[in-house]
């Protein structure tokens, strides 16, 4: 886990994959010779499809008035592992507004589409969604390690109830049993825990000092 | 329907060359050079018959100067070809306004790369083209630590970040960078001049343009690097240029493009001849004047092969035409917009002129989009 972010490079562009959502037509035929001639991958699908497929690095999609039920269906279908989305977007009125921002879309792009400002835009969407991908991951690691703490904790706790131990008594023992079973010290915790499921109850939330769940986490 | 506009004289082509802008001195010979191609369509009986008809409008030295000249032809001469511009600064400034009135402009000039436009067919070269070669050469024979200097704006500075990345992918080392304003001080050279000497690089590599070429390459001469034998190299120094420093201040300097006046080819003498006949002996011959007579010849082989004169029809037909340019057969990339064009490397002999040192066995495919490079060696003939 590292907070130092990687130089984005254009090299980085070569084979990214694109899905095109817009009517076949001139337009989409100008879109995507661009995106070949900018060395990506591009693919055209129309009409808006339910779900995107597992296959694309970005998404250009328009959010034109006839296909916003469309787009509006896929909105629900979107997670944050999700790739980024360019909307393209021929007004800029509020309801037009309202569905770019739905769909968390990481550029506009102005329609007609020009060559001319979607290199950009491609890069920078894949660059801010790297970057909350990686931001996404480091709160999930430190969620993690906020939880295993609490169990560590409410282990002690435990381990002082039932054995009468001070509580770097309780920690070496938590280490030692670690080292001998060849275990984390948040495992034996987890372990502990759910040996006695009613004394951690009562031990978490009166001294939780350390976290605001006693529940064992998830790992 | 976007009609060529012929009238009872012809069809109306447009020529947008600055005789007072930085780049004055190329610009005039890429002036003369389409003008020489043009007459050569008329002789040779035109479009099927109709002649072109060359309309000039005086274009001053700014991008909204060329911007206002282009105006001029499309609106008041409706002129719907247009060959030239040469500064970046000031293709842009005309894009938009001939991407609106659905005309053609034809870009006979090296340039950055990362441009495409449907009503801009570009004829210099792209920085495959000239900057894989260049950078080869060097390496090759000179050594990894370059120092770059360049005029500060966008061609520079892109050509050096292609040629940083080449150099430090294999190895090498740029010392320093440094940007200079156009029409730089002569203190402000001589601080550069003064970081070089302290750098002692391997090589200098200047995308320093125009009329500010004389006074770096006078400069560069007066260093003990000079002496020592590192050389300058640049894409953008031309014969015009060299003509103007003198002998003895360009001898050993380096180039690249893909062509040079010394080519002696069939084609290329019948060129230089062309040209000095028709403008004096004294009528410099660059590689932007020999990129600005063949696509004259280029749009004048797509017309011929049109069944309408339309824009659209002419784009269409430019894909299916080559020309016997004088650096080679030349053709356009219909995906790209650019040409298949052939590299070449010259050293400045004693005499001040470019004598090719390595050339590319064929046509090269332009890679305007360069996204990532590689120096492997594409076989260079050595000559």
């Amino acid at each position: 886990m590292s907070s130092a972010r990687r130089k984005p490079r254009i090299s980085d562009l070569k084979g990214t994959r694109v899905l095109v959502l817009l009517p076949p037509g001139e337009e989409a035929e100008g879109l995507v010779s661009h995106l070949i001639r900018i060395h990506c991958l591009p693919r055209l699908e129309w009409p808006v499809p339910q779900r995107l497929p597992d296959d694309v690095d970005v998404v250009f999609m328009t959010v034109q008035t006839d296909a916003r039920d469309a787009v509006r269906g896929l909105i629900a279908t979107l997670t944050d592992l999700s790739p980024p989305i360019i909307a393209l977007t021929g007004y800029e009125d509020p309801s037009t507004l309202q569905l770019v921002l739905e769909l968390g879309a990481s550029a506009v792009i102005e329609r007609p589409v020009k060559p001319f400002g979607l290199l950009t835009n491609l890069m920078i969407s894949r660059d801010v969604w790297r970057r909350r991908q990686s931001d996404a991951r480091r709160l999930a690691e430190a969620d993690r390690q906020g939880l295993a703490l609490t169990a560590v904790h409410v282990a002690k706790m435990i381990l002082c109830r039932l054995h009468q131990m001070e509580m770097g008594e309780a920690h070496r023992h938590l280490q030692k049993t670690a080292m001998d079973n060849r275990k984390s010290i948040e495992d034996v915790a987890q372990d502990i825990i759910a040996q006695c499921p009613a004394l951690a109850l009562a031990a978490g939330p009166a001294d939780g000092d350390v976290g605001p769940s006693p529940m064992p986490p998830k790992t | 329907m976007h009609l060529l506009n012929p009238t009872c004289d012809g069809i109306p082509v447009g020529l947008l060359f600055s005789d007072c802008s930085p780049t004055a001195a190329v610009e005039a010979t890429q002036a003369a050079a389409s003008e020489l191609a043009i007459s050569e369509v008329n002789e040779a009986g035109g479009i099927n018959g109709v002649p072109l008809v060359l309309c000039r409008v005086p274009v001053g030295g700014r991008p909204a100067d060329y911007l206002r000249a282009a105006e001029t032809l499309c609106d008041v001469h409706h002129v719907r070809t247009v060959f030239g511009t040469h500064m970046s600064d000031s293709r842009k400034a005309v894009l938009p306004m001939i991407e609106g009135r659905q005309a053609l402009l034809f870009y006979p000039t090296l340039y950055e790369g990362f441009e495409y436009s449907k009503n801009c067919i570009y004829t210099g070269a792209a920085p495959n083209q000239n900057c894989l070669p260049i950078a080869r050469y060097l390496l090759k024979n000179h050594g990894p630590r370059g120092f770059f200097i360049g005029n500060n704006y966008i061609y520079a500075h892109e050509s050096n970040r292609i040629m940083r990345d080449l150099f430090e992918q294999a190895g090498g080392e740029i010392a320093a960078e440094a940007y200079l304003p156009i029409n730089a001080p002569d203190d402000a050279l001589a601080a550069v001049m003064a970081r070089l000497e302290q750098a002692q690089p391997d090589f200098v590599y200047s995308t320093v343009v125009g009329n500010d070429t004389i006074r770096l390459y006078r400069a560069f001469a007066r260093t003990r690097l000079r002496t020592r034998g590192v050389p300058i190299a640049s894409l953008a120094t031309n014969e015009s240029d060299l003509a103007r420093m003198g002998a003895d201040i360009a001898e050993g300097s380096i180039a690249a493009a893909p062509y040079f006046a010394s080519l002696d080819t069939v084609a290329s003498r019948r060129f230089v001849a062309g040209m000095q006949a028709r403008f004096g002996p004294d009528m410099a011959v660059t590689s932007g004047a020999e990129a600005a007579y063949f696509q004259v010849h280029l749009f004048a082989a797509a017309a011929r092969a049109s069944d309408t004169l339309t824009i659209d029809a002419v784009r269409d037909r430019l894909w299916d035409v080559a020309y016997d340019a004088p650096e080679g057969r030349v053709r356009l990339d219909a995906g790209t917009h650019h040409s298949y064009l052939w590299p070449r490397v010259a050293r400045a002999d004693t005499r001040g002129v470019f004598q090719i040192v390595e050339a590319a066995p064929e046509a090269v495919r332009p890679e305007p989009y360069m996204v990532e490079h590689c120096l492997e060696d594409r076989t260079t003939e050595h000559v």
